[in-house]
C-alpha cells in the first residue's frame, strides 16, 4: 500500500528523516512510535508532501509519488489528520467538512458527510458551530472526519489522543477500529505507547529521524527496548 | 440640505475607497505582502476606461474591458514578481511592490502621455433631482455599483466552495493544499479579483472627475493603506466600514476643518487618533 524507500527528507540543511525504509501493507495498522523530535511528525509530513525530499521513494500503491505537489497527493488515495489538528478555525464544522471532500465531485459531498457523521454524531449535532469553539476531542474527530471527506486508502493520524481526555481517547480508537474493520489502511503516530500496540499490526520505532526499531506490535510488546527508545531512555 | 449633500458625497467617496482596499486588504490576508502597486491597478482601469469609452463609444464595454484587463495584469503581477520571492522576508516584497509602483506611473506617462485623458464624450454626467439635492448619475451608478459588487464578493467569500477554499487557504494553507486546493489558483484569483475591483474605482474617480493621469492612484494608495491598517489588516468587513466612514469624515471635514486641515491630511489624522486607542485597528481583536 505505501512504502518509504530509503527515504531521506528535511528542511534546509537539517534532516529529519534519514534512510527510513518502511512497507504499511493494505487494511493495517501501523503505528508510528519514538520520543519527541524522533521524526515521526516530519514522516508523515514528507508523506504528505509538505516535507523536501532529498533522496530516497515514497510509493503509494507501486506508485511513485515522491516529486508530486501536495495538492495533488489527495487524489491518490491519502489524507492526513495532522498533528495539533490544524483545523479552518474561523469555518463552520460543515464547511471544514466539506474541504476535505475538495477533490472530490460535489455530488459525492452529502454521502461522504453522512459517513463522518454517522461515525462521530458529535460533528453533526456542532456542524453549524466554527471549528475553533469545539472541544478538543470534537476537534479531532472533525480533523479525522475532514480527512475521511476525502475517501483515502491511506489515512495518515498524527498524535491521536495527545491533549485530549480519556473519554475522548476512546471514542477516537472506537472509530479506528471501525475503520480498520472497514479495511482502511491507517498510519498512526502516537505518545501513547500502550494504546498504540493496542491498535497496530506493524510498529517502527524512530530515533534522530532513523529507523531504530521495527517489528511486529506482538513483538513490540514483549521487548522492553521499545518501550525505552519511545521515552528516549535508551 | 448641506448636511445630507455631504454625507452622500462622503458615501461616494468611500464607495471608491472601498473597492480600492479590498484588494489590498485581501492580498494582505493572503500572503502577507502590502501591495503597494495595487494603486497601479487603479490607475490602469482609469485610463482603459477613458480610452475604450473614447474607442468604442460604450461605457459599459469600457467598464468590462478594464476590469478584465488589470484583472490578468494583477495575476501577472502575482506571478511574476511576488511568487518568486515569497520566501523572502516581508519588506523585500514591499520594496518590490514600490518599484512596481512607480515604474507603473512612467509606463503609463509613456503609453498615454503626460497630461493625462478625458473623455471625448463623458457618460453619466446628466444630473436628477434627488430630495433636495442634485446627484449626477455617475455618482449614483458608483454608489450602485460599489453595493453590487461588495455584496456578490461576500456571497462568493460566504457562500460558494471556492470561497470557502480561499478562507481555508488563509487560514492553514499546508492543510488547504492537503485537502486538495491549489493555493497558487487562489492566489491567481485574489489578484484577479482585487485587481479588477482597483480598476472599476478607477473606472469611476476617472468619470466624476472626466480625467486620468499617471499619478491619480498615489493619493487612493496612501489612503487605502490607512483604511486596511484602520481596520485590521486583512478584516475585509472592517475594511468596507472604515473606507465608508473616512469617505464621510473627510467629506465633512473639508467643510468644517478646511481651514486648518487639509482633506488628505483628514484620513492621517483620524489613522493616528485610532492607532493610540486602537492599536490593532478599530475592529481589531484584542
Amino acid at each position: 500500500m505505501l512504502e518509504l524507500d530509503n527515504l531521506t527528507a528535511g528542511y534546509g540543511d537539517f534532516l529529519a528523516v534519514q534512510n527510513v525504509n518502511l512497507r504499511v501493507s493494505a487494511g493495517t495498522v501501523y503505528a508510528l512510535l519514538g520520543a519527541n523530535g524522533a521524526g515521526k511528525t516530519s514522516t508523515i509530513m514528507t508523506i504528505a508532501g509538505h516535507v523536501g525530499v532529498m533522496n530516497g521513494r515514497v510509493l503509494l500503491d507501486g506508485r511513485d509519488i515522491t516529486g508530486l505537489p501536495a495538492h495533488r497527493r489527495t487524489q491518490t488515495g491519502m489524507a492526513v489528520a495532522p498533528e495539533g489538528r490544524r483545523l479552518f478555525a474561523d469555518l463552520s464544522v460543515e464547511e471544514n467538512l466539506i474541504l476535505g471532500g475538495y477533490a472530490h465531485a460535489r455530488g459525492e459531498e452529502p454521502q461522504s458527510k453522512q459517513r463522518v457523521y454517522d461515525l462521530f454524531p458529535r460533528l453533526q449535532e456542532r456542524a453549524t458551530q466554527r471549528a475553533g469553539t469545539l472541544s478538543g476531542g470534537e476537534q479531532q474527530m472533525l480533523a479525522i472526519g475532514r480527512a475521511l471527506m476525502a475517501k483515502p486508502l491511506l489515512l495518515m493520524i498524527d498524535e491521536l489522543s495527545l491533549g485530549l481526555m480519556p473519554k475522548a481517547v476512546d471514542l477516537c480508537y472506537e472509530a479506528l477500529a471501525a475503520l480498520k474493520a472497514a479495511g482502511m489502511t491507517i498510519l498512526l503516530v502516537e505518545q501513547n505507547t500502550t494504546r498504540a500496540l493496542e491498535v497496530a499490526d506493524d510498529v517502527c520505532v524512530l530515533e534522530s529521524g532513523r529507523i531504530a526499531w521495527s517489528g511486529t506490535s506482538a513483538a513490540a510488546r514483549g521487548d522492553s527496548a521499545v518501550l525505552d527508545l519511545c521515552l528516549g531512555m535508551k | 440640505m448641506l448636511f445630507l449633500d455631504l454625507f452622500v458625497e462622503g458615501l461616494v467617496q468611500g464607495s471608491i475607497y472601498a473597492l480600492i482596499a479590498i484588494g489590498l486588504t485581501l492580498v494582505y490576508g493572503l500572503l502577507r505582502i502590502l501591495h503597494v502597486a495595487h494603486a497601479g491597478m487603479f490607475t490602469l482601469g482609469g485610463y482603459l476606461s477613458v480610452w475604450a469609452t473614447n474607442a468604442s463609444g460604450s461605457f459599459v464595454l469600457s467598464l468590462l474591458a478594464a476590469a478584465l484587463a488589470a484583472g490578468v495584469a494583477g495575476i501577472l503581477v502575482y506571478r511574476l514578481c511576488y511568487r518568486p520571492i515569497l520566501h523572502r522576508p516581508p519588506h523585500v516584497a514591499l520594496i518590490a511592490s514600490i518599484g512596481l509602483y512607480v515604474g507603473m506611473e512612467e509606463l503609463f506617462r509613456l503609453f498615454f502621455g503626460p497630461y493625462g485623458m478625458s473623455h471625448t464624450d463623458p457618460p453619466l454626467s446628466e444630473t436628477v433631482g434627488f430630495f433636495s439635492m442634485r446627484l449626477k448619475y455617475a455618482e449614483i451608478a458608483i454608489m450602485a455599483g460599489a453595493v453590487a459588487l461588495i455584496s456578490a464578493l461576500a456571497v462568493v467569500v460566504n457562500k460558494t466552495r471556492l470561497g470557502m477554499a480561499w478562507r481555508a487557504t488563509v487560514a492553514e494553507p499546508q492543510m488547504a493544499l492537503s485537502c486538495g486546493i491549489n493555493n497558487d489558483r487562489i492566489r491567481d484569483l485574489i489578484f484577479f479579483i482585487g485587481s479588477a475591483l482597483a480598476a472599476l474605482a478607477g473606472a469611476m474617480v476617472a468619470l466624476v472627475n472626466n480625467y486620468a493621469e499617471p499619478t491619480m492612484g498615489a493619493v487612493p494608495a496612501y489612503k487605502a493603506l490607512a483604511i486596511i491598517v484602520l481596520a485590521g489588516l486583512g478584516d475585509v468587513g472592517g475594511t468596507l466600514l472604515a473606507a465608508l466612514a473616512l469617505g464621510v469624515i473627510e467629506s465633512f471635514g473639508t467643510i468644517y476643518l478646511g481651514k486648518a486641515l487639509d482633506r488628505d491630511a483628514i484620513a492621517f489624522a483620524f489613522m493616528i487618533v485610532v492607532l493610540m486607542l486602537r492599536p490593532r485597528g478599530i475592529f481589531g481583536k484584542g
